[in-house]
């Protein structure tokens, strides 16, 4: 399959410590892709290097069927917000679009207004970006990385800063353009929900390693596995599972149990807990979130 | 590079910092003027006193002057020892010749004193001694830096850097952005001296009056010079943009400016050469001052031990090493 972005093993060193270590990712045409993983778990590093800001130190990676080491012009295919803005203060939002038209050299007049419409600050056009709130901001540099047209968008945390509104805003917007235009987004972000109400496909980042890359129709699949079970002796319960062949649980510090594992009958477990003397009050299947399946996850790679 | 020297354009002509150089320079002569009016209402009335008699020559007036110990006057003094009248023929600045027949006995002053009373006089070189005094070198790297790091500051060189085709370009065009503020800074300071000494002129109802040449009026010299400062000045852009893409940081690019602009850096390196030759005895006799920037445009201003060929190799090299290092250090290092 062509992708339109594809990592193979790729690594980044800081002396001895990997930041991202081996990491192969596959990004198909129209995805909007989740990057997830904790602060420091290699995401921007990652973002960076496929952005051409830094550099591999292992591997390799190709955008639009073009190697990194000759990108030639998908390089302008790529727009990108990471870590900041990266926006002028003392320029005007308008300003500021219009040295992003230039750089990418847009010489069409209106593409700066086009953009500010995109984003919902056209009446601030001619407010200096310093004057901005922090929502503002980063709506303006998630135009500037839209200034273009480009085929693939790049985001770290587009929705930090943002208030409810606004995070709904972008996040039609990125539906939009990815429903419209077929613009492929990969984007990180610590709002999970947030992020698992438009991602097509998840990459999860833990300690440098991609731990699990999956489309997000599978994924849910596996949130909706969850088990909740609630009983007068948690430990003894979890004991008795085991012995019936499921392993896959965790106690909660309110006693709860969750089961991670898929079976058919729920009433298995309530005749095994009963004849072992355990009362069950409660089994409920239960749809876990992206959230919770992700630190479910990067809990066990933990460990 | 196209793209990316647009862009940079259209920002420095945005940006204010450039205007700190003028302002200070107008600052600085408004300041000067009303300065020298003073001075000069005072001399004057000390030279009105000194003269002596006023006779006609050719049309031309000459004032004769009681000879005294002020240098100025003392390049213009004749006196006939002989027992023989004397012939003196010379060119005053204005381009007028002037022939004197001085009698035994007697001393003759030339009108110099007369013809800067008459007009603002200047020297073509001090309408571009902002190159030789280091205060350009100082405003341009300062410029530089803050305008370079704005970029990185405002995190808009991942804007930049994510779409450019190569990042080698991007210190190319910061060095042809350094030599625009280089050129304009130039023309600014030329213009405001020319402009500021004019309205002086009109203000003590003078005309000005400008010297062609160098000091000792040879003007292919003189642009020659001219010429090599710019290079020179060049050289320092291409260390500037080098130093930034190495540490991207304004204080120590600023520092580096300073520096440079005011003469530490070649202070300093002209105690280390002291000192290895004072207690290693190694460099002995080797003249660090012909291979440092600053000294060389000081000492081909003044005429010390003025070296173009060495002024100019040695700027090439500059000029090499930086953008060459710039462009290794843009390709390979991580934006932050």
């Amino acid at each position: 399959m062509d992708y339109i972005l594809e990592t193979e093993n790729l690594t980044k060193m800081y002396g001895k410590k990997a930041a991202l270590n081996n990491v192969s990712i596959h990004v198909n045409q129209g995805d909007i892709y989740g990057l997830v993983g904790r602060n420091g778990a290699g995401k921007t590093t990652f973002m960076k290097i496929i952005c051409g800001l830094a550099q591999k130190t292992k591997g390799s990676f190709s955008i639009f069927g073009r190697k990194d080491d000759n990108l030639g012009e998908a390089a302008q295919r790529r727009g990108l917000l990471i870590e900041s803005p990266g926006i002028f203060n003392e320029y005007s939002a308008e300003t500021n679009l219009k040295i992003k038209c230039k750089l990418m050299g847009i010489n069409d007049p209106d593409e700066p207004k086009r953009l500010l419409k995109l984003i919902g600050l056209e009446d601030a056009g001619k407010k200096k970006a310093k004057n901005f709130s922090l929502g503002m901001k980063q709506r303006l540099g998630i135009g500037i990385a839209l200034a273009g047209s480009p085929d693939l968008v790049v985001l770290d945390e587009p929705i930090n800063g943002l208030d409810p509104q606004g995070i709904i805003e972008i996040r039609d917007m990125i539906c939009r353009l990815n429903r419209e235009n077929g613009t492929t987004f990969i984007i990180s972000s610590h709002i999970l929900d947030e992020l698992s109400k438009i991602a097509t496909k998840y990459g999860i980042i833990n300690k440098g390693e991609l731990i699990e890359e999956s489309p997000a129709e599978e994924l849910k699949s596996r949130c909706e596995s969850r088990v909740e079970l609630i009983t007068d002796n948690a430990a003894k319960a979890v004991g008795v599972l085991e012995r019936i062949g499921i392993g896959n649980v965790k106690i909660l510090d309110d006693g709860k149990i969750n089961i991670y594992e898929q079976f058919e009958r729920t009433g298995d477990i309530t005749l095994a807990l009963a004849s072992e003397g355990v009362t069950t009050y409660e089994i409920v299947r239960k749809l876990e979130s992206v959230e919770n399946y992700y630190l479910r996850l990067v809990g066990k790679e933990s460990e | 590079m196209i793209r990316i020297l647009k862009t940079d354009l259209f920002r420095l002509f945005r940006s204010k910092v450039i205007l700190s150089y003028p302002i200070v320079i107008i600052a600085a002569m408004v300041l000067g003027a009303l300065f020298s009016v003073k001075t000069d209402s005072q001399s004057e009335e000390k030279d009105e006193a000194q003269v002596v008699s006023v006779r006609v020559d050719g049309g031309y007036v000459v004032k004769d002057y009681v000879p005294t110990d002020d240098p100025n006057l003392q390049g213009h003094v004749y006196t006939n020892d002989t027992a023989e009248p004397m012939n003196i023929s010379y060119t005053e600045d204005d381009g007028h010749e002037v022939n004197v027949t001085i009698q035994p006995g007697e001393t003759f002053v030339s009108d110099e004193k007369d013809f800067v009373k008459r007009h603002v006089v200047t020297n073509l070189p001090e309408l571009f001694s902002s190159l030789s005094d280091g205060l350009l070198l100082l405003f341009l790297g300062i410029t530089l830096v803050i305008f370079a790091t704005c970029e990185t500051r405002a995190g808009f060189i991942k804007n930049a850097a994510g779409c450019a085709l190569d990042r080698r370009y991007m210190p190319l065009s910061k060095m042809i952005i350094g030599i625009v503020i280089l050129f304009m800074y130039t023309v600014e300071y030329f213009v405001i001296q020319l402009a500021g000494k004019f309205v002086y002129g009109l203000i003590t109802g003078r005309t000005l009056f400008i010297r062609p040449g160098f000091l000792d009026g040879d003007a292919g010299k003189f642009w020659g010079y001219i010429g090599i400062c710019l290079l020179i000045h060049i050289a320092f852009i291409a260390l500037t943009v080098m130093i930034h893409e190495l540490l991207a940081n304004r204080a120590i690019g600023i520092v580096f400016a300073l520096l440079i602009g005011g003469g530490t850096l070649e202070s300093l390196a002209n105690a280390v050469v002291y000192l290895l030759n004072h207690f290693f005895g190694i460099l002995q006799g080797f003249d660090i001052n012909k291979y440092l920037l600053l000294k060389n445009i000081e000492n081909g201003f003044y005429d010390e031990a003025y070296h173009p060929q060495i002024m100019l190799v040695m700027t090439a090299i500059y000029i090499a090493a930086g953008a060459v290092l710039s462009m290794f250090i843009a390709k390979k290092k991580d934006i932050r």
